[in-house]
């Protein structure tokens, strides 16, 4: 089609994107942006020196977002894909708090095994938080999570909510990807908010609660975004959460939320903002059970939506 | 229009309205806030009547709202028997 229209050799495509050739630019956004040029540009605007065989990043771009990374702190490596031969990646470490957190950002798909041995890491980190932070009555936890009592067309969905996830994150530059999500480093991506029943989000911004369905949590999350305030569901752990919810099982995710809320009650400071259903607050909201004992001493303003 | 369904989902987010905004799979559920409400609002208003605490002019009302609102007549037993066997939900 395209060499119909456009005529023989006029549009290139690789595994990401589509490139015009006689414009040298890509049609459209790169996967993997780097904050100093524009997203539709190719091999950094020269394509002698440099290539894209993915149409992700060339080997420039690859420098500067480990000149990036130092800037910002982290021990950067080069690291091969052994699941994809010829796949090269870049991988972020960084010590805080005593303790070591790494994310590894290949320039190949995440796909196929590679998501195999996530999940298998975030069973074993899972399990060892959940049994120590965990109810007796739900240790059965982990079984869902190490394959046990799950099946194949379960575990790839699983996968696949992870690998919209990390496709999320990749396309924001690799050190804003923690911050945009209201994390305090780079690292505190995926497994540390998650693992770490994390909120990921700076003591000093603003929260934003609701309660009382979806008309609620839509005006309160429109409210948050204009006024740069979150809701617990724009964190990093909600927006995990919100991804793998359809997947869990109630008796796995209902104490998970719980926790989560009442994490996110207790980081918040000064004023905060609620937004309740007009048609009243039910007693047995995670709003009335759980935020707002945490928060009765705060300040709050109210809005009534409907 | 309240259906078995609707109740059935009710009932396994324990009236917990959050968890359902939060966690509910909307491709799968005709569910709104709406409904939610009018459940949480008959269980609490069977309860008052099955208790004696409720005016003749209420229950009569209830009986009304409850005909009006809900599919059938098994809808109307189901959401009867959801109040008397859950009372944490209120």
């Amino acid at each position: 089609m395209d060499n119909e229209v456009k005529g023989e050799g006029n549009s290139y495509t690789t595994a990401f994107r589509m490139l015009d050739p006689r414009l040298g630019r890509w049609l459209s956004i790169d996967p993997v942006t780097d904050a100093s040029s524009s997203p539709y540009n190719s091999m950094d605007n020269n394509p002698i020196q440099f290539n894209d065989v993915l149409g992700l990043y060339t080997e420039r771009q690859a420098k500067r977002l480990e000149r990036a990374g130092k800037r910002h702190g982290y021990t950067t490596t080069r690291v091969e894909n052994r699941n994809k031969e010829g796949d090269i990646g870049l991988k972020f470490e960084k010590e805080i708090d005593g303790v070591k957190y790494f994310e590894t950002y290949y320039s190949g798909r995440f796909k196929g095994a590679r998501n195999h041995e996530a999940i298998v890491r975030l069973s074993a980190d899972e399990v060892n938080f959940y049994n120590e932070h965990a109810p007796d009555e739900d240790k059965k936890f982990h079984w869902y999570f190490q394959g046990l009592k799950m099946g194949q067309h379960e575990f790839d969905k699983l996968a696949r909510g992870f690998r919209d996830y990390q496709n999320q994150q990749m396309s924001l530059p690799v050190w804003e990807r923690s911050s945009s999500q209201g994390g305090a480093s780079p690292c505190d991506g995926f497994w540390q908010g998650f693992i770490g029943f994390g909120i990921g989000g700076s003591t000093s911004t603003a929260r934003v609660f609701w309660s009382g369905g979806n008309v609620a949590k839509t005006q309160a999350a429109n409210f948050a975004k204009s006024k740069g305030m979150i809701t617990l569901e724009m964190t990093t752990s909600g927006r995990v959460m919100n991804t793998i919810n359809p997947l869990l099982p109630k008796v796995v995710s209902r104490p998970i939320w719980d926790k989560l809320s009442s994490n996110f009650a207790t980081g918040a400071v000064g004023e905060i903002n609620v937004f309740h259903n007009v048609a009243g607050v039910s007693m047995n909201s995670t709003w009335k059970r759980i935020e707002y004992k945490i928060l009765e001493n705060n300040e709050m303003i109210f809005h009534n939506v409907r | 229009m309240i259906t078995i369904d609707k109740i059935k989902l009710y009932i396994r987010f324990k009236g917990d309205i959050d968890g359902w905004a939060r966690g509910a799979v909307r491709k799968k559920t005709t569910m709104t806030d709406e409904d939610w409400y009018l459940i949480s609002d008959l269980l609490h208003g069977i309860i008052l009547v099955e208790k004696g605490l409720a005016s003749y002019e209420f229950e009569q009302k209830l009986i009304s709202k409850l005909i009006d609102n809900c599919l059938d007549q098994d809808t109307v037993d189901e959401m009867k028997e959801t109040a008397r066997s859950h009372p944490e939900f209120y």
